[in-house]
């Protein structure tokens, strides 16, 4: 079945999950660049097929067509804003290629319109050969005024019982493969991006996808932030292996306050290297903050005094006035970008823009606005141009 | 999964402080250059020391004891003891803090007393430091002390010493106090589905307290809040602070809390019983100044205030002509801006009042809670606003200038401390068990029928919201009203006195 390629059906509002694809498709692209990997992909065109060959059902058609496909290593399907479908895999799949390009030749082949050339819907691409053309695609697919959508969950939402059975199959799964990194990069004047350092992440939509498929952790907002102590714990066992930041270029982890506080920190505290020291920043949450005031004072300072930064992630415009960074004695606060902040006109009254990092920042508006405005750090899918084929150690 | 939290060693709580005795007696056959280092963690406040406070200071304790040659003992009143050299042995000063992050013991008073300010009145008393040279007698009275200590509790007593140390601290699993949690909020969740709320519920009334007016006015109820009772559904489900142990845990149970309440206010409207809100007309319990404060106050989600059944009690509220003040806590707002503003709209437009909830004087100088616009402020009254550093109480009466002292309600207010705290500061609004103290003495006074009533049994029976909570009470009407109005009267500074002989 092509459901059983890692990619949740669109459900609730078919554009946004197709905007979320594309936004998929470039991270998954993106990582793919940065780490090396190497990967295949085929694009179906049915955007250049014509509105009579764009009705639901030949979608629907299509991505059955794709079926032979799903089976292939690390299979992930894609349906983009103009319909087209991206299917990416690893590894050598001709004989599923063939199929699935027999099959889509076969439902397009006739029709009023007359007969289509193989390459007008058919194009087969490699990673990270032909990165640049797959994100330059996905990109301009996005709609600078409307992206930064958030993530609609679908699934289930968890309760108690879900949730600690959730937290037991992580203990014993290899989340390694979850792992992610996104580049947080400065603006240069010539309107480039550098990298200044990486946001190391536990993928969730993969993570759960994989071992929650019924439920979507994030729809309850409060499991979903317990839930998170336990991804802190695994991330911080992952990052403390041995030789895994040998190497390693400055980073970021999400954390929470009594994470930071717990044995598993200590124990990262002890294995990381001594040139990460004073490179690796800790993110917050409001939230989180919040709970335990008085823990969090001391985490910071227990932090601060071990050579970590720290920074205030998710704050928007609503909460902007809320957390003065001064009053936080923080390092960074992680703006989180959207369209309410293009008419939000008390930033230049409230914030020290040395000291604030743009993220979600997806969109050309985004990137424009916080620029404007006179900030430099950005996080997103725009705000990251690293040289071809560069790598980052691992 | 098993994930054990650090457990301060296997040695038997008696034998540390003897090791550490006998470990003081044989430095000081040689104590030139040796020092005692004793973290005073039993002198934090309340809750203290918290595993997280145990565990980090031993770590920070152990990154000087590898480098000085030293040894750190975990004691069970959860004070820490390093013994140590005063110098890194064999090795420069220019040299040794390069590599390590231990911390020279003659710097550790200021940078422990800095981590720890948060936790104490008195950040320089945490820390003392014995060189043996010098101090081994006082160095040895300590330690002395400390033997005798739990030599007497273990000779005298059967009941084991409480144990606020390393040792002391649960050892449980992560996974079970989750599960234990878990199981708590599941089983709570069943109790409100099945059983009659009206026993789980509590109310308390705030006040308006000035002391400048003339005799009979000093005094005024405000608003009466309804909540679950946290400590009776736990009692209930025999699951005695879990409920409350993870503050995220309880948010969901918050938000599955929300549905029922509004559910049963609802169905209760008209019927005539405490939970009737139609009983609870303005002038009973009373006004503010300008006739419009709110007199039922409701703790919610932000998802239950943007829920249908809210809208319900909304209606059934405008019916009744009864004024509402909805209560958001600030976590609840930090977590989720964007609903928080719709809920705030929602409110707005309803003709309702919002208070911002669960503000404590951490989180007043660590950010601005007022930017979110709120009608009222509730801050946590905690003993440590009574002897916080000079720098830190100006945060706080900054904060209280920006906020204006009429929008602040000082909640949890539990002793006489507290309102004296507040009045100084301009604040009028009262809530708090030391306020029920006062409505109590007010109403037993007023009472006819109070012969045989005591203080706390007429406290208890006006927090009741059940009718076998009230049982006992022939002056109902008086119950509900909170306070009679001939009653009122100036309670501090200047008054007679008479609530605090009471409650003595």
């Amino acid at each position: 079945m092509i459901g059983s390629m890692r990619k949740r059906e669109p459900q609730a509002s078919e554009p946004v999950a197709q905007r979320q694809d594309a936004m998929q498709l470039i991270a998954l692209v993106r990582e793919c660049l940065l780490a090396g990997i190497a990967r295949r992909a085929c694009v179906v065109h049915l955007s250049r097929l014509g509105i009579d060959r764009l009705r639901p059902h030949h979608v629907r058609l299509a991505r059955a067509a794709l079926e032979p496909l799903a089976h292939a290593d690390r299979a992930r399907l894609f349906t983009l804003p103009n319909q087209s479908l991206v299917t990416v895999w690893r590894g050598d799949a001709k004989v599923a290629v063939a199929t699935s390009k027999a099959a889509i030749m076969h439902l397009f082949a006739d029709g009023d319109a007359g007969k289509i050339a193989p390459d007008m819907v058919w194009e087969e691409l490699d990673i990270p050969g032909a990165a640049e053309r797959l994100l330059a695609m996905a990109k301009a697919l996005l709609d600078p005024a409307t992206t930064s959508t958030p993530p609609a969950a679908s699934g289930l939402p968890l309760d108690p019982a879900s949730l600690s059975a959730l937290e037991a199959q992580l203990a014993n799964a290899d989340v390694a493969r979850f792992a992610r990194r996104h580049p947080v990069c400065s603006r240069l004047a010539d309107g480039s991006f550098r990298l200044r350092w990486e946001k190391r992440t536990l993928c969730i939509d993969e993570l759960a996808e994989s071992l929650t498929p019924d439920h979507a952790p994030e729809a309850d907002p409060w499991l979903f932030l317990r839930l998170t102590r336990t991804l802190d714990r695994r991330m911080l066992a992952l990052l403390a292996a041995p030789g895994k930041l040998t190497g390693a270029r400055p980073f970021a982890i999400n954390l929470n306050v009594s994470s930071i506080l717990g044995p598993n920190f200590l124990r990262f505290d002890t294995a990381l290297p001594a040139a990460l020291r004073g490179q690796v920043t800790l993110d917050l949450l409001p939230a989180d903050v919040l709970a335990d005031p008085s823990a969090f004072l001391f985490a910071r300072d227990f932090a601060r005094a071990r050579g970590y930064r720290l920074s205030l992630r998710s704050i928007t415009a609503e909460l902007l006035p809320v957390f003065p960074l001064a009053r936080l004695g923080l390092d960074l606060l992680q703006l989180k970008w959207s369209a309410q902040l293009s008419t939000f006109d008390g930033m230049a009254a409230l914030a020290d823009v040395s000291k604030i990092m743009l993220s979600h920042a997806d969109t050309p508006a985004a990137i424009a606005w916080g620029s404007a405005f006179g900030i430099e750090l950005f996080q997103g899918y725009l705000a990251a141009e690293p040289a071809p084929h560069a790598t980052l150690a691992r | 999964m098993k994930v054990f939290e650090h457990s301060g060693g296997t040695r038997p709580p008696s034998l540390t402080e003897q090791a550490l005795h006998d470990a003081t007696l044989r430095a000081g056959r040689s104590p030139l250059g040796r020092v005692a280092v004793v973290l005073h963690l039993s002198r934090l406040c309340p809750p203290g020391p918290r595993l997280h406070h145990l565990r980090i200071m031993r770590a920070l304790l152990q990154d000087t004891a590898d480098w000085y040659e030293g040894q750190v003992f975990a004691l069970a009143s959860g004070d820490m003891v390093l013994l140590c050299r005063a110098t890194p042995p064999g090795i420069a000063p220019a040299i040794r803090a390069a590599p390590s992050f231990a911390t020279d013991p003659f710097a550790m008073p200021d940078i422990l007393g800095r981590l720890l300010r948060a936790d104490t009145p008195s950040a320089a008393s945490l820390v003392t430091i014995w060189p043996l040279e010098s101090a081994q007698a006082e160095l040895l009275v300590y330690t002395q002390a400390c033997v005798e200590r739990m030599r007497v509790h273990s000779g005298i007593t059967s009941t084991k010493m409480p144990q606020r140390g390393l040792r002391g601290a649960k050892t449980v699993s992560i996974d079970e106090d989750f599960a234990r949690q878990t199981g708590s909020l599941d089983a709570i969740g069943t109790l409100v589905n099945a059983a009659a709320i009206s026993d789980l519920m509590q109310r308390q009334t705030a006040i308006l307290l000035d002391p400048a007016a003339p005799q009979g006015a000093g005094l005024r109820p405000l608003f009466r809040e309804i909540t679950f009772s946290i400590g009776v559904l736990e009692e209930r489900t025999a699951s005695s602070g879990h409920a409350t142990a993870d503050p995220f845990l309880f948010r969901h149970l918050a938000g599955r809390l929300d549905q029922r309440m509004l559910d049963v206010l609802s169905q209760e409207s008209g019927r005539g019983g405490p939970l009737d809100i139609t009983r609870a007309r303005p002038g009973e319990p009373g006004l503010d100044e300008a006739g419009l404060a709110p007199v039922l106050h409701l703790n919610l989600t932000l998802p239950g205030t943007l829920s249908p059944a809210f809208t319900r009690f909304v209606a059934a509220c405008h019916r009744a002509k009864l004024p509402l003040g909805v209560e958001i806590s600030l976590i609840e707002a930090s977590a989720n801006a964007k609903l928080f503003a719709d809920a705030r709209a929602r409110i707005a437009d309803a003709g309702l009042h919002l208070v911002l909830d669960g503000v404590s004087h951490v989180a007043l100088q660590i950010c601005r809670p007022w930017a979110l616009q709120p009608d009222l402020l509730k801050l946590d009254w905690s003993v440590r606003l009574g002897d916080l550093p000079d720098n830190e109480q100006q945060s706080i009466e900054t904060a209280l200038a920006e906020i204006g002292p009429a929008r602040v309600v000082l909640h949890r207010a539990e002793t006489e401390a507290a309102l004296k705290w507040g009045l100084l500061r301009g604040i009028r609004r009262f809530q708090g068990r030391h306020v029920d103290s006062m409505l109590g003495a007010s109403r037993i006074i007023a009472c006819p029928s109070a012969d045989g009533c005591t203080l706390r049994q007429c406290i208890e029976r006006a927090a009741a919201t059940g009718r076998a909570g009230r049982s006992g009470c022939h002056n109902t009407d008086l119950l509900d009203a909170g306070v009679p109005a001939s009653a009122a009267a100036p309670y501090l500074g200047g008054g007679t006195g008479r609530p605090s002989q009471v409650i003595a």
